[in-house]
């Protein structure tokens, strides 16, 4: 084995992943960590003096993520307080394995620790949506859920700062992802490190340089414990085209990586290009593209027995709701769930064959009613 | 923590590519004048006679060339071709080796042929030798594509013409944009990929038929008889460097997942150039984004 490459005397056991140099552990241990410091340093990412929750699932980038910010705070005096933030999903098999990973952290970091569940955000967990919706559009629920519940779990906890485990990979996919799909606005802000949601608490990446390589050979140097099982309902893995195409380029030139976030940062969209603009949604108030945000459109569905209503497209779904609006205005409720419309419709044909056979015309709960009950922390 | 859907996407259907469907008839009329027979299908799905392939195929062409509104009459243009055809339409060929225009730039006036070429057979070992033995083969093509393009603009500048016109088709164009994002060169994507190249003030590159693809061109010279000549290409390994890996990428898009090959070039026409940066970097002539103060 040759000798490390930082000169330190010691003999290499590794090849670090983005350089291709020979290092030993310590040597490897500082670069990592003093990367990450550079990242946070560099961009100005946290006041003093601020609580930054970390969003930790129990996997890999989480629990580096959580190790390197306890370890880096302490060592630059960085003023911060950290803790844990997770979400549960509710999927047996899944995520109560992983939380027992993420407690485990709790422990061993000495970080407070707030778990969100579902059930307590929306009334449903992702195993009794899965039962309604079935395996093929879940993800479609989790994520959106997700990304709402961490926001709320972050202002529940009043925390100034949400810091994510995205690495490097994540971020290049990302941006060969929104080329070949043409979507200018995420690529314009999806290599931004720090992202704020509206009024919300801002998002950061702090591991946004750091490989993926890198960090499952940090946490395995490092013995850190994290869960490695993928999601129960992982489904047929979208992004495949973006991935693929990552690692296959990575094998040629890991610095690829570096230069297709580079790139991503230093396009910029032509001004006359036509960009859609983010506004609140009506019911909750958080920020979306849309009247109503995405997951209050799924809730609705989920709610009334329509379950595929935010599957298809957001034009769909504003004339299914304004139908609705409509019916419930002028409907002489009938104690019935039946799903039919008052046009004769079957709605949601996939879903739910409609039982009665258009004698009864719908009744649906007051929208307002609904989603006040089951957004509220 | 899982990342499917992490992108928040309004619809589901945003999340896949458009796979094309192979539904190929030809027994429908065409779908332009709707009289006459068809013989082409394009897309896969849309189907011309003769008369309305060639009559949309010249339109196309000369809208983009109108759209741009840079060309007037009379201007002196200069075609890179390597086909030997070239002279049969009454162009004036001029002939130059790339070798001798690295070695020495400086005479270019030296070097230009008017219809035979000096090359030697070991001109390829020639150019290799002068990029560094270690460097990877992305950069060698990379620094030799800079250098192409410096000969163009060196040679149409001696040549008193205004204007180069290049023969990118939509899958060059594709795979020369994901090249570009994957080595750093995101900021270049305009001038690079779009219509007109303006780096230099005098010489302007442009790429007319970067909105045709390659089936549209074969029958175009197939109906207009013009029969160029064929090279057989040598295999390359497609994960021997970054350009190959994107020309074989783009090339299955292009098979599969036509649909997205066209979103890639429109993303790319989107991206403005950076025009806040004085500095020009002395290869490439693209001003420089200094991302020592950029996060």
């Amino acid at each position: 084995m040759p000798l490390c490459s930082a000169k330190c005397g010691k003999k290499a056991i590794l090849k670090r992943p983005k350089t291709g140099d020979a290092m030993c552990k310590e040597c490897f241990f500082e670069a990592f960590e003093n990367e990450v410091h550079f990242t946070i340093t560099r961009a100005k990412l946290f006041k003093p003096n601020a609580t930054v929750a970390i969003a930790a699932s129990g996997g890999k980038d989480s629990t580096v993520l959580a190790y390197v910010m306890k370890l880096l705070n302490k060592k630059y005096n960085y003023k911060l307080k950290l803790l844990l933030l997770s979400i549960d999903e509710g999927i047996t098999g899944y995520r109560d394995d992983s939380l027992d990973t993420v407690k485990q952290n709790r422990d061993d970091y000495e970080m407070p620790l707030k778990v969100m569940s579902y059930k307590d955000l929306y009334g449903w967990t992702m195993d009794e949506i899965v039962a309604e919706i079935g395996r093929k559009n879940n993800c479609t629920f989790c994520g959106v859920f997700r990304r709402q519940a961490l926001d709320r779990g972050a202002n529940l906890l009043k925390v100034d700062y949400l810091a994510t485990g995205h690495n490097a990979d994540d971020i290049a996919e990302t941006v060969l992802m929104n080329i070949l799909r043409g979507d200018l606005a995420r690529l314009n802000r999806c290599t931004s490190i720090i992202t704020d949601s509206g009024d919300g608490i801002p998002r950061v990446k702090p591991l946004k340089y750091a490989y993926e390589k890198e960090i499952v050979m940090y946490a395995y140097f490092r013995k850190l414990v994290y869960f490695s099982t993928e999601c129960v309902f992982a489904p047929n893995a979208y992004r495949g085209h973006a991935r693929v195409l990552l690692k296959d380029l990575e094998k040629i030139d890991p610095s690829v990586i570096m230069n297709i976030i580079q790139s991503g940062e230093s396009i910029k969209v032509n001004e006359t290009a036509n960009m859609p603009s983010l506004t609140n949604c009506m019911r909750c108030g958080y920020v979306s593209s849309q009247d109503i945000c995405k997951a209050c459109v799924l809730l609705e569905g989920l709610n009334k027995g329509l379950p595929r209503l935010g599957i298809g497209k957001s034009s769909k779904v504003k004339r299914i709701l304004n139908e609705n609006k409509l019916k419930n205005n002028s409907c002489n409720i009938n104690a019935s769930t039946c799903c039919r419309t008052s046009t004769g419709d079957v709605e949601d044909i996939e879903d739910k064959k409609c039982l009665c056979g258009g004698s009864q015309t719908i009744k649906s709960l007051p929208v307002d009613k609904i989603m006040s009950d089951k957004l509220t922390i | 923590m899982c990342s499917v859907s992490d992108e928040n996407f309004e619809n589901e259907a945003d999340k896949v590519m458009v796979k094309s469907e192979r539904r190929v008839t030809l027994s429908a009329n065409c779908n332009k004048c709707r009289t006459a027979k068809s013989c082409v299908v394009l897309r896969n799905k849309d189907t011309y006679c003769k008369n309305c392939f060639l009559a949309g195929a010249t339109h196309k062409f000369k809208a983009l060339i109108g759209k741009s509104r840079l060309i007037r009459p009379n201007d002196r243009d200069i075609l890179k071709k390597v086909e030997q055809e070239v002279t049969s339409f009454g162009f004036k060929l001029y002939c130059i080796s790339f070798v001798e225009y690295i070695l020495n730039p400086s005479i270019i006036h030296g070097i230009i042929e008017n219809n035979e070429l000096n090359i030697s057979e070991n001109d390829k070992d020639r150019l290799w030798d002068i990029l560094v033995k270690k460097t990877s083969k992305t950069n060698k093509t990379d620094v030799i594509n800079l250098f192409m393009r410096q000969l163009l603009v060196d040679a149409a500048k001696y040549l008193n013409c205004k204007f180069i016109f290049t023969p990118e088709i939509s899958i060059d164009i594709a795979s020369h944009l994901l090249t570009n994002i994957s080595l750093g060169r995101g900021c270049h994507v305009p001038i690079d990929t779009g219509f007109c190249d303006e780096r230099d003030e005098d010489v302007k590159i442009l790429r007319p038929l970067r909105l045709f693809d390659l089936k549209e061109l074969a029958f175009y010279n197939k109906f207009n008889n013009l029969d160029p000549i064929c090279i057989r290409h040598r295999e390359v390994n497609p994960y021997s460097s970054v350009q190959d890996l994107m020309k074989k990428f783009v090339k299955d898009l292009q098979e599969n997942f036509p649909a997205t090959v066209t979103t890639v070039m429109k993303t790319g026409d989107k991206l403005a150039l950076d025009k806040d940066n004085t500095e020009i970097c002395k290869l490439c002539k693209v001003s420089i984004i200094n991302s020592m103060f950029r996060f």
